[in-house]
């Protein structure tokens, strides 16, 4: 750690990222299938793929929900609206338990809010659609993780993320001759390979990585840095919030009645005022009181910034109250272009694809620079391991947890797609039970991993993760009609449902070549009359 | 971004980084032999043609989508584009340079088609 | 006590790792709420201004103490540092309390 700057930041690179590189790995996977979690969702939902036919009007669509909730919530305080768009053909509605209202008071601030997806045309409860988290929960995990406090969560992937910044900027110090070594691959040559593949991966899409590393502390920054806040408004946070966001407090109820006033006039006004940019949120507090507001804001689908424009008007009356967003001040809207790009809202499908495509190169750049540790690591040994030693507990334990991580989150991931569509559509807690077959997939890889981190694993667990997420098209259409054959040949499903069919066999099949270079290489290394092989080692998979 | 604009621009940034490649002597040698390293005037000249591609890939991008989106675009076609020409190079880098100028040619015929619908 | 040469090792980068992480902290979020009263601008944007910073300021300040020749270097680099922007800080938060 002595000798130089390079060397000191190659150190610090490397132990920044081996201590975090299998959370980071879950964080990616989960982030970049994120890209496309509406899409996921949908193909959750095979019931909704009629439905993804014919797009309604957002005003039609806000009335209904609104008719909805004035029967089923009618003295809840606050109504939610997410009104239908390209990626979501529902609209959601949620609202908050009135007070008094059984289940208004338990289960913390999950337990208060209701949810329902209604059909836009009728705004008829879906009732009988399979009931599951679908894309949100590969969205949440990647910063709530699961089964801890989200804000336990939070503060653990937010450490990640600092480790990831350091070993980004510590990793582009050291790299010595980044712009000579640009485009730079030797297949076949052991620990070079990885340190090559590891670089294309992380070079080639530095932009992102770095983008999307310091984006993400952005999006939770208050919480990870809230000393600002602190100083310059003595901790009022709600006081910052209201200058900073133009968000107003939960008013009061008045106690007096008056109707609601239709809203489809509203939304036709703000789409004027946006010059016919559609609103996507319909946000009503205190509905049938006079001191209801009705918040409607505009869909950030255009822009950049995740900042979404809105006007707020008087639910009794209809007058405008206020708008705001319409020109944010420079920090605020750097702030809404950081976690937009972060969130990446704005892409259209190819756009998302190319996220989608630098968000896979982060998964190998973050494995491939775990197994480069690991590779290192077994050389340094080489001659103890040839004696007959045992690998050190370090490599041991970096083995394992490397074929749990690499080769067990595909296999999770899986497990999840099969789940949903293996499980009984009605029955009971269904999402948990999805969940559940994630985590427990999970659990199998890693615990065997543990038990025996050898190359039979290795391949073991790649042809498993391959066969599963090559298989899960074939089991779309065992189990429904929107499958490739009705949605890419005859070309009438929903698009989404065939791109997500292709994704899985892609991955399925990068996976399945993973395994079988795997297999030819030991297959020529038992063929060699080659000197003692110890026990449980297990070489670089592109050694010589 | 539109299917047009995205092909326009992956042609002209995979001939961009495959030419710009060429500056570099260990992917000069690849191609032309052992120790070859290019002349002062031949690197200018692929230096030029290369960034011109990148420039133009630009182009393709903020054309259609403005310059906010088109920048981030690009970037992410910088990345898809750059791909191939990596694996190319490590298994058949007299290829690369072929594809270089046919793909060249194809996305600024691309652009221009671009230029030209309303 | 005296250490093997391994031992001094491993107390210093132990040493170093703990100034990276707390101290680091420590010093970013002093310079956050420093900025955020001191830059010349409406209030909550200094606090988004000086917050969207916070993260490249902890950042720099670990990749430092791994650069730096020593583990005593590093934290003292460190609590000058802090010494320097806390009393600014103390200072400003002094005058703004005086002054409204």
């Amino acid at each position: 750690m002595r000798a130089g700057l390079r060397q000191s930041m190659a150190w610090l690179h490397g132990w920044s990222g081996l201590l975090v590189c299998w959370v980071l790995l879950l964080v990616f996977c989960g982030g970049t299938a994120s890209y496309f979690k509406d899409e996921i969702t949908l193909w959750m939902k095979p019931e909704l793929h009629r439905a993804a036919a014919a797009p309604v009007p957002p005003a039609e669509a806000a009335a209904s929900a609104v008719a909805f909730l004035q029967r089923n919530a009618p003295r809840s305080p606050r109504w939610f609206i997410s009104l239908p768009d390209e990626r979501s053909p529902v609209t959601q509605v949620l609202w908050i338990r009135a007070p008094g209202e059984p289940g208004s008071g338990i289960g913390g601030s999950r337990g208060r809010f209701e949810s329902r997806t209604l059909d836009p045309a009728t705004g008829a409860f879906l009732g009988t659609v399979r009931d599951t988290r679908g894309g949100e929960f590969l969205y949440r995990l990647h910063f709530d993780l699961y089964y801890m406090q989200p804000l336990w969560a939070r503060w653990i992937i937010g450490a990640c993320a600092m480790c990831m910044l350091v070993a980004i900027l510590s990793g582009v110090i050291t790299h010595r001759r980044i712009f000579q070594d640009i485009f730079t691959f030797r297949p076949r040559k052991g620990q070079r390979s990885w340190l090559d593949a590891h670089n294309a991966t992380a070079v080639l899409a530095l932009p992102f990585h770095l983008m999307i590393t310091y984006t993400g502390l952005v999006t939770l920054m208050f919480m990870y840095m809230p000393w600002g806040v602190q100083t310059a408004y003595r901790g009022d946070l709600q006081a910052f919030n209201n200058e900073a966001f133009g968000r107003a407090p939960l008013g009061l109820p008045s106690g007096q009645a008056a109707p609601l006033v239709p809203v489809a006039p509203l939304v036709a006004q703000a789409m004027r005022h946006w010059n016919g940019a559609g609103p996507s949120r319909v946000a009503i507090t205190l509905a049938g009181d006079a001191n209801a507001t009705v918040t409607i804001s505009r869909g950030s689908a255009g822009a950049l910034s995740v900042d979404e424009p809105s006007m707020r008007f008087d639910g009794a009356t209809g007058k405008l109250v206020a708008t705001s967003g319409d020109a944010p001040a420079p920090a605020s809207q750097t702030r809404g272009v950081m976690v937009g790009l972060h969130e990446a809202h704005f892409a259209g499908p190819l756009l998302r694809a190319l996220f989608f495509v630098s968000g896979l190169s982060g998964c190998v750049m973050v494995a491939t620079g775990a197994l480069l540790w690991g590779v290192k690591t077994r050389q340094r040994q080489a001659k103890a391991l040839a004696a007959g030693a045992r690998p050190s507990f370090g490599l041991r334990l970096v083995d394992a947890l490397n074929i749990g991580a690499i080769a067990g989150l595909p296999i999770a991931f899986a497990a999840y797609f099969w789940a949903n569509r293996l499980l009984p559509v009605a029955m009971a807690h269904r999402p948990d039970a999805e969940i559940r077959a994630f985590f427990a997939a999970w659990a199998v890889a890693a615990v065997l991993a543990q038990l025996h981190p050898a190359r039979a694993m290795w391949r073991a667990q790649l042809w498993t993760g391959a066969l599963m997420l090559a298989g899960i098209p074939v089991l779309n259409a065992l189990t429904t009609d929107t499958h490739l054959g009705a949605t890419l040949l005859r070309g009438q499903g929903p698009a989404a449902v065939a791109g997500f069919d292709l994704t899985v066999l892609a991955l399925g099949i990068a996976l399945g070549a993973a395994a079988w270079v795997l297999g030819r290489r030991t297959a020529a290394r038992k063929a060699v009359p080659a000197a003692h092989q110890p026990h449980g080692a297990r070489d670089a998979k592109g050694a010589t | 971004m539109n299917g047009l604009a995205f092909l326009a621009a992956l042609a002209l940034v995979f001939s961009g980084f495959s030419t710009l490649s060429q500056t570099l002597d260990r992917h000069y040698a690849d191609r032309n032999g052992r120790g070859s390293v290019p002349g002062a005037a031949e690197r200018m000249r692929l230096h030029g043609l290369g960034w011109a591609a990148l420039a133009l890939a630009l182009a393709a991008c903020v054309l259609e989508q403005g310059w906010p989106m088109g920048t981030v675009a690009w970037v992410g076609m910088l990345t898809l584009g750059a791909l191939p020409v990596v694996l190319l190079l490590s298994c058949a880098p007299a290829l690369a340079l072929r594809a270089a100028g046919w793909s060249g040619a194809l996305g600024g015929c691309g652009l221009l088609a671009l230029r030209a619908l309303p | 006590m005296r250490l093997s040469r391994n031992g001094r090792y491993r107390l210093g980068v132990a040493s170093r790792v703990v100034a990276a992480i707390g101290g680091g902290y420590v010093l970013a979020a002093l310079a956050t709420g420093l900025l955020a009263v001191v830059l010349p601008m409406p209030p909550a944007e200094a606090v988004m201004t000086a917050t969207l910073l916070s993260f490249s300021l902890y950042a720099c300040a670990v990749l430092w103490v791994f650069a730096v020749g020593s583990a005593w270097r590093a934290w003292t680099g460190l609590a000058v540092a802090a010494a320097v922007l806390g009393t600014i800080l103390a200072a400003a938060l002094a005058a703004v309390r005086s002054g409204a």
